[in-house]
């Protein structure tokens, strides 16, 4: 794997040839599907469709590709998932407590209690949205000792100021928040299009108290 | 060399008013083409409707008004906002300046601060490069959904269209998009690039937006029968005549709001004073800590005061913090 990557690297991108005319379509289908799954797999983060696409020739289909790819893994404990717009290696979940027990404390434990879950969730809904409109919203003062735990996980981000007296800072989720949760978009987030359809997403609303209602049910849970 | 660099700085010490739009103004749209345009009811009629509206909006494209950046970036910010709410948000214009204005380097500008980068995009890039698939993958990120195989067939299906007639380009563009995508938002962003690339404009011209953010433009029809076809392509050559008409009128007002701009400039006596008011010509708005080579952010406010008190610009908040100003 390292040494394909060298050999790339080694390479300059004119000699690289992604359409591989001289081999047998059988062949060329195989060495498309390595070169996508090697650049996968020695990427540490998602790989987006347009890197994928410079390996591989003009006229090949990614997604046949990547399906053909997972076929072979089905068996295998991990797995080709698109997140957060790319492509990414992952375990299978059911793997979870064995890869926990060898790594523990190794692994960042993203152990998010209700509260700080909730507030990940009206960020992620209400964006860009400040701590004090966060803290009108629940009724009560969100810390900034909450605030910084997320953005300690890297799921949130400053977004722009807001117009008011000390220009407060609004909160925005971010890539890896996408990715943690396994979203390829904000708007494959659960019931979003419901959200989009009752027209509540929008942070006045929510600060005038329409959507406490939301908010109850989810403490309810 | 030196002349040369002579000349933009006596330039920039008394920027004198630019001929352009004093000697041109730009023609008014005739009634006749007004009222036409509201319900045209056949293809024929909506046809020659839009293609007269189209003809005089290239017309007034390609004389390149020096005020055509401001002119661009409002059309894009309208676009932009009607975008915003066509998905649900209730972001408006003003928002969508406060998140592009009050935005730090590096931070992000949030949901709605994306479609208006995608839109200002769109105005500040030449149309066949945004029409690049990577280009178009990321424009759709910005519009929410990250949907790299359906703008890889969309890319194909727009290249095989390339060289069909600019119109029919243009009305398909929107056809495909609905087919190929899920995200029917992008729509009108894609036919008006293909516009702009089919009319061979330098850059795109927001248009149609506003016109089809209502009304059933969400669904692919070419698998309906004919006369469902037909109407869909008369509504949207009738959006894109009301568009390039709108589009004229906001030309006709912003040229003659950029016009007394251009006639107060001379007696502004700042050094940078020349480079704020191309910049005010260029950008839908700015505030005082806009970067302009040559000028401090105070010197920024006195200019910006002084035309306001000539009655040339506006402050666009109504705030008396985080001002932004524009024409």
């Amino acid at each position: 794997m390292s040494a394909r990557g060298t050999r790339k690297k080694g390479q300059s991108a004119s000699l690289f040839d992604p359409e591989l005319e001289h081999l047998p379509p059988e062949m060329r289908w195989r060495e498309w599907m390595n070169r996508v799954e090697a650049v996968i797999f020695a990427a540490s983060e998602p790989v987006p469709r347009v890197d994928l696409a410079r390996v591989v020739g003009r006229n090949c289909n990614i997604d046949l590709v990547i399906d053909d790819i997972r076929e072979e893994l089905r068996g295998r404990p991990y797995d080709i998932v698109q997140v957060a717009g790319g492509y990414q290696h992952r375990t299978r979940p059911s793997y979870a407590d064995a890869i926990r027990t060898v790594s523990g404390a190794v692994e960042k434990a993203v152990d998010l209690n209700q509260t700080e879950a909730l507030v990940l969730m009206t960020i992620a809904y209400f964006q860009p949205i400040t701590r004090s409109e966060l803290s009108t919203f629940f009724g009560r003062e969100i810390s900034r000792d909450l605030i910084s735990t997320l953005r300690g996980f890297g799921f949130i981000g400053y977004g722009p100021r807001s117009p008011r007296p000390g220009a407060p800072y609004t909160y925005v989720t971010t890539a890896a928040f996408l990715s943690h949760f396994g979203l390829a978009s904000l708007r494959d987030m659960p019931d979003y299009e419901a959200l989009e359809d009752a027209g509540l997403l929008s942070k006045e609303k929510a600060l005038a108290g329409d959507l406490m209602q939301i908010k109850l049910e989810d403490e309810g849970e | 060399m030196i002349p040369e660099d002579q000349k933009p700085s006596r330039r920039r010490r008394k920027p004198k008013p630019l001929p352009g739009p004093l000697e041109h103004p730009v023609a008014p749209v005739p009634a006749w083409l007004r009222d036409a345009s509201r319900s045209p009811a056949s293809l024929e009629e909506a046809s020659f409707i839009a293609g007269t509206a189209l003809g005089a909006l290239d017309h007034l494209v390609r004389r390149r008004q020096i005020w055509a950046g401001l002119w661009r970036q409002r059309l894009a910010l309208a676009s932009a906002a009607t975008t915003v709410r066509r998905i649900g948000r209730l972001e408006d214009e003003e928002a969508l300046r406060d998140a592009i204005h009050l935005t730090r380097n590096g931070d992000s500008v949030g949901p709605a601060g994306e479609m208006l980068l995608a839109w200002r995009d769109a105005v500040s890039l030449p149309p066949q490069d945004c029409l690049l698939p990577e280009a178009l993958a990321t424009q759709f990120q910005r519009f929410g959904r990250r949907d790299d195989d359906a703008v890889a067939v969309l890319a194909d299906a727009l290249a095989d269209n390339a060289n069909a007639g600019a119109i029919s380009q243009t009305i398909d563009s929107f056809e495909l998009v609905l087919r190929h995508s899920a995200v029917p938002e992008a729509a009108p962003f894609v036919s008006d690039l293909i516009l702009a690339r089919a009319f061979g404009w330098e850059r795109a011209v927001p248009l149609i937006a506003p016109d089809v953010a209502r009304g059933g433009f969400t669904r692919a029809i070419s698998e309906e029968p004919a006369p469902i076809r037909e109407e869909r392509r008369i509504k949207l050559l009738s959006a894109y005549a009301c568009a390039a008409i709108r589009a004229i009128d906001l030309s006709i007002d912003l040229g003659r709001k950029s016009e007394r701009l251009l006639e107060a400039a001379p007696e502004l006596r700042a050094k940078a004073s020349g480079a704020v008011v191309e910049k005010l010509l260029s950008e839908d708005s700015l505030t005082a800590s806009t970067p302009i080579v040559g000028i401090t952010r105070w010197g920024m406010h006195r200019i910006f005061e002084r035309l306001i008190a000539f009655g040339v610009l506006r402050e666009l908040t109504g705030r008396s913090t985080f001002r932004i100003y524009g024409v």
